[in-house]
């Protein structure tokens, strides 16, 4: 907090450079304690946390294994996956590198130092900018003030951080760590803790496509997992649609009451849901088989969903159920977008003669499609990844002698499921994840971006 | 949960042993035997007690300061174990303390790689002996050392090369054995058939069918899980399909012709038992003989516990016998069991681990086997005759006569379960011809081994 | 829905003369509308009812289950208290959930706030890639998480399942928040930035209030969610003392000693029926908050 009018000061880089040695340097030398103090604060975290964690002594003969701290010895595994097998001992493992562990911490180190980074350029641009600024006869500023203004000009990226931290750590790291695993020898041949990890590059990419039969059951799940995603949205999204006009009707007695009913769906749990469906459609014990020969309607027991020869009655029961348990939800928010549809519009309507019916057509379905329509893509990749429901439905079933590994309502997400964590082919599946990801992720983005809601972002 | 894998009881010829170290005899036990004075040999940093012949408890968990943990499945059984150890050891360790948490024991495995790597992971863990192989490869389970000599003496060759590895060490310590066999509602057979005599072939069970069976009303003369190769193979193997018929892993056996005939004979039962695959579950199936509704089940020693409150509450007698045999007339085989107790390699508490793994196949840990589930210790005969109850056990005898025409497979690949299970299904649901439904499964095979 | 006959000059005055005279047809129409709901509630209610049917039944396997048992027994529900852990599994879960609601409203609002009133570097391609991110298959990749929680001290923490949960749901969470601050007039705000007022006691004093109903929605359902999540409790809790009752209620059905369907359902008609109030007592806020979050303009 110079006082100093006159600017004698070093030239601008020096600082910059101070701050980029030791963070925090470079504002002490433009006599800025405060903000020093700030960044030096970080900077000593890390080191600490490195040295703290670490095996720095004096004269040591260092080697990143043995010595290195969180960081050091986190970017070694990453990078080598481990040097050291563990041997098995009558006391148990000996030491040695568990290349899981190795990978996982090596990411969670890499991703805190790119966080810390970010407050590291921060340090230097400030140093640099500032005596710049002062050297070109700027007048000094205070560190609180320089806060203050900071916390106003920067205040979206600091309110934003807690969250955007926790998502760096608690989704943007299982995310790439899924994907680094497709790169590594990861499956029941070389399981830790015993056996070393290591990177194979695009080998397991090639076996994928190695093997004819997978592709064939990749081919036939994909095709029905788009079906299903398509259908089981358009159903619930319709079921919901239609419930919520009928609701809105004024004619309609107790809409409260009604309401309150086919919320029901969406409140109850939805893996409860899934196994009561399960059980009433049981083939053997099931109510709804015994009911429909009780009545006469079938002759003998129907075998929802583990007939092979119908697997299209297992498919279009699961698709009902789906409607069952996702149709509140549009329900409530097509309701909410018909409330806020002005009278105005349907007065406007009826003076032009419009019926019921082509108020609905002309006037609702445009006015709540274009406002549902985001909403729509995310249902679909959610149905489109909808593991809770076909896992505990159908389990998959009925079974499919063309396809390995999975049934004829196994989506692609429980075909993995079973693949991978039955065999414990890990790096396969997670090459196919990878494909999943891609495959969604293109679709989304290609719909988000027609999309009216995230043109105008 | 159940494993793929099962089990025999005690006294049983099993065919044939895969791979699987053969027993290499610990030296240093025997060394000390000689010595009249209490002698310690230490063996890799662990305190041989020879004279009592095992591992001398460290002194944190010997004075309860932490207790030492167990994973089981069964919470009953933790319980009767923990009091009959505190029981047998009340003398040299009155303090010693327990912990269990409850884990699945087809879990158990995996979980511990994760846990025992984050450090919470049991002391020991029950699992199955079909997933020692994995435990070793990973390093999950650590070897039993001394306590080698002793179990060697105490249970059969084959149980003990089950859970040995190829460097020759056991890794698991075996302590029950199963198999599933033929249960059949005396009662009602009784009534059916006017005699409480069970069925040796399948032909004298299609002739109850005949009469019994009424589809439209769920009445079905026999129930088991037909999907699954672990019940389907005691039909396969009667029709003279062996698995593994050289002992060799890469050779499973599905391209034998006899199989594909095999498989012909095992469709040819849904007409007494027609209901798709995934529709016979293990639930369902056992909740329907319990409830006295079918005379025969195929299943295992477990439900035996759901069968005596069922048999009780619906005032029915079962008998256990071996399964029925088929057309070519070979005794039907089936799958050997054996849930096992593994120390874990990441235990700070080596001795204490293997002191207790250990006690679960002594005497006392086997009576309180046997009160608590009623399954069969994994133990010589001889060392049966001691619990109380056990000899005189009709269940456990059908349980043990079916055993001896099981096969103990140790340290099967989990895909010949997947394929095979694959098969069965296939064949059962019609879903191909028995000649592609094998063909498919050596395909099958042969992709999952080459990857 | 109702007839279409009528001459176009005569709709408005037929329209308010609907309110006083209900003519047969209106009575038809109006049958049929009830009808229709009568049939749904049917259809809704059904299976709800058998497996509350479940838990009164006695026996207790899947096939004694049926919607209106004989000889009805609280037998599954006592056993439930006696027997288990019920309530500590209870008390956990409703620690997540409280856990996870308040983080999940906190930190969407701010988030939500930001994204639609400050423009800024990194805006649109943040709010892309929160999206995008969460479609990644994640089963796989729990062992990341597991490895997290292991540096930092949370394994086996009721906390830090919750922190899990938050970090899960905050990108949909943002995205409604920010749907429906963007509807909050803006003319406020800008008055209030004129007065001299900061960001942040804008956002308290100003929008945080007219955000209620948004922040009311995201709080019901992010109670809710902990409830039934079962793959990541059973990868991250391990003792005891820490389950959750997803996680007892389907150690309880899988266990191959107990067959327990019964008990099962009665542990989850417990734990039904409060959310199922919550919701029926909230609806208002789930209707303008579904509907909210999708709004655009």
């Amino acid at each position: 907090m110079s006082t100093a009018q006159k600017t004698s000061g070093p030239p601008a880089p020096v600082p910059g450079i101070a701050s980029a040695l030791v963070w925090g340097a470079g504002q002490l030398v433009n006599r800025q304690a405060g903000k020093a103090a700030f960044f030096f604060a970080f900077f000593a975290a890390l080191i600490g946390w490195e040295t703290g964690t670490g095996n720095y002594y004096a004269g040591m003969d260092y080697d990143p294994r043995g010595n290195g701290g969180f960081f050091v010895k986190g970017l070694w595994g990453l990078f080598t996956l481990g040097t050291q097998p563990r041997q098995m001992t009558v006391t148990g493992l000996t030491d040695g590198d568990n290349s899981i562990v190795l990978m996982a911490n090596g990411l969670i180190a890499l991703l805190t130092l790119a966080l810390l980074a970010i407050v590291w350029i921060w340090s230097i641009r400030d140093a640099h900018a500032y005596r710049r600024a002062l050297n070109a006869g700027a007048a000094p500023e205070t560190s609180r003030a320089y806060f203050k203004r900071v916390w106003e000009g920067a205040f979206a990226y600091i309110v934003l951080a807690p969250g955007l931290i926790l998502m760096v750590f608690m989704s943007v790291l299982p995310v790439l760590f899924g994907i680094l695993v497709a790169f590594t020898d990861y499956n029941r041949d070389n399981l830790p803790p015993k056996n070393l990890v290591n990177w194979v590059g695009f080998e397991n990419f090639a076996t994928i496509f190695a093997v004819p039969s997978w592709t064939a059951t990749f081919i036939g799940v994909l095709g029905w997992t788009f079906v299903w995603a398509v259908v089981a949205t358009a159903t619930t999204y319709a079921a919901g649609f239609l419930q919520a006009v009928l609701l809105a009707n004024k004619k309609v007695k107790y809409p409260r009451v009604w309401r309150s009913v086919f919320l029901l769906p969406w409140a109850v749990p939805g893996i409860v849901s899934a196994l009561v469906f399960r059980s009433m459609f049981n083939g053997q014990f099931g109510p709804i088989s015994q009911w429909l020969m009780d009545v006469g309607l079938t002759d003998e027991r129907v075998y929802w969903f583990t007939d092979p020869s119908h697997p299209n009655l297992a498919r279009a029961v699961a698709l009902l159920v789906n409607l069952w348990l996702g149709f509140p939800f549009f329900m409530a928010l097509v309701g909410g977008v018909l409330t806020n549809i002005p009278d105005s519009y349907y007065e406007a309507a009826r003076m032009d003669g419009a019926g019921p019916l082509q108020q609905l057509r002309h006037i609702t379905f445009p006015v709540v499609h274009r406002t549902v329509s985001p909403l729509l893509i995310l249902a679909f990749v959610s149905n489109f990844n909808n593991f809770g429901v076909i896992y505990f439905l159908t389990q998959g079933g009925p079974d499919n002698a063309d396809y390995r590994f999975a049934g004829s309502t196994d989506l692609l997400i429980t075909w993995l499921f079973n693949l991978t964590l039955d065999n414990r082919l890990y790096n396969i599946g997670a090459v196919m994840s990878m494909l999943i990801f891609v495959i969604v992720g293109t679709i989304s983005v290609w719909n988000l971006n027609r999309s009216k809601a995230i043109r105008e972002l | 949960m159940r494993s793929n894998g099962a089990n025999a009881g005690p006294s049983m010829n099993r065919r044939h042993l895969l791979a699987a170290g053969g027993g290499v005899a610990a030296a240093g036990a025997l060394a000390a035997c000689g010595g009249p004075e209490e002698e310690e040999a230490a063996s890799g940093g662990l305190e041989w007690d020879a004279d009592a012949q095992q591992y001398v408890i460290e002194a944190e968990i010997a004075s309860g300061e932490v207790p030492l943990k167990l994973w089981f499945e069964n919470e009953d059984l933790a319980n009767a174990q923990i009091t009959a150890f505190k029981e047998a050891f009340k003398d040299v360790y009155p303090d010693i303390q327990f912990e269990y948490e409850l884990v699945a024991q087809n879990d158990a495995v995996n979980e511990m790689s994760l846990a025992g790597e984050a450090g919470n992971g049991g002391d020991v863990f029950m699992s199955f002996y079909d997933q020692v192989a994995r435990a070793i490869e990973e390093g999950t389970a650590a070897p039993l050392g001394e306590y080698e000599s002793v179990l060697k003496g105490r249970m059969a060759e084959n149980f003990v090369g089950a859970v040995t590895g190829e460097d020759g060490q056991m890794y698991a310590v075996p302590v029950t054995t199963e198999s599933i066999a033929l249960m059949y509602n005396k009662t009602l057979l009784q009534t059916i058939t006017g005699s409480e005599e069970p069925a040796t072939t399948w032909e004298d069970v299609q002739a109850v069918a005949a009469e019994y069976n009424d589809p439209a009303q769920n009445k079905w003369t026999i129930r088991w899980v037909p999907g699954e190769i672990y019940y389907s193979y005691s039909v396969l193997s009667s029709m003279g399909w062996q698995a593994y018929p050289g002992g060799d892993v890469a050779e499973p056996g599905f391209d034998d012709p006899a199989l594909a005939e095999a498989l012909d004979y095992y469709k040819g039962l849904r007409a007494i038992w027609d209901v798709p695959s995934a529709d016979a579950t293990p639930e369902t199936v056992e909740a329907e003989f319990a409830a006295g509704n079918t005379p025969y089940i195929i299943t295992g020693p477990w439900a035996f516990s759901a069968f005596d409150t069922g048999a009780a509450e619906n005032g029915f007698e079962y008998g256990v016998t071996p399964i029925p045999s088929a057309a070519s007339g070979d005794p039907a085989s089936s799958f050997a069991g054996m849930h096992v107790i593994a120390v874990s390699a990441y235990t700070k508490y080596p001795a204490a681990a293997r002191v207790f793994a250990n006690f679960l196949a002594s005497d006392a840990g086997a009576a309180a086997l046997y009160a608590t589930t009623g399954q069969i210790p994994a133990l010589n005969p001889d060392l049966l005759t001691g619990i109380a109850g056990l000899a005189e056990d009709p269940h456990v005898a059908g349980i043990v006569a079916q055993g001896a025409q099981a096969d103990l497979f140790p340290q099967l690949p989990e895909y010949f379960w997947s394929t095979a299970n694959e098969m069965t299904v296939a064949v059962w649901d019609d879903l191909s011809s028995s000649a592609d439904a094998a063909a498919a499964a050596v395909a099958g095979y042969d992709e999952l081994a080459g990857l | 829905m109702t007839t279409t006959s009528e001459a176009p000059a005569d709709r408005a005055r037929a329209a308010r003369r609907r309110r006083r005279t209900s003519p047969r047809s209106e009575r038809v129409a109006s049958a049929f509308l009830h009808l229709e709901l009568l049939v749904v509630a049917a259809i809704v209610i059904f299976p709800l009812l058998w497996i509350v049917g479940a838990s009164f039944s006695p026996g207790t396997g899947l096939a004694n289950a049926s919607p209106i048992p004989e000889d009805a027994t609280l037998d599954h529900y006592v056993s439930l208290f006696t027997e288990t852990d019920y309530g500590r599994w209870y008390l956990n879960s409703l620690y997540v959930a409280t856990l996870n609601m308040i983080g999940s409203v906190v930190l969407s609002a701010l988030c939500g706030y930001v994204f639609s009133r400050i423009r800024f570097k990194g805006r649109k391609a943040g709010l892309l890639g929160i999206l995008i991110l969460q479609m990644f298959p994640t089963f796989l990749t729990a062992i990341a998480v597991y490895m997290l929680f292991l540096n930092f001290g949370l394994l086996d923490s009721l906390t830090g399942l919750a922190l899990v949960s938050i970090a899960a749901a905050l990108p949909y969470n943002t995205w409604l928040m920010k749907g429906y601050t963007d509807n909050l007039p803006a003319s406020l705000d800008e008055a209030a930035a004129i007065d001299g007022a900061t960001r942040w006691t804008i956002f308290v004093k100003i929008v945080l209030p007219l955000m209620r109903p948004m922040l009311t929605f995201v709080a019901i359902t992010q109670f809710t969610m902990p409830w039934m999540d079962f793959i990541l409790p059973a990868l991250l809790l391990q003792s005891p003392e820490k389950q959750t009752v997803a996680l007892g209620l389907f150690a309880m059905i899988e266990d191959v000693y107990q067959n327990a369907f019964t008990t099962f359902a009665a542990g989850a008609v417990i734990l039904a029926v409060p959310i199922t109030v919550l919701y029926i007592v909230l609806q208002r806020y789930l209707v303008t908050g579904a509907s909210a979050g999708a709004e655009k303009g």
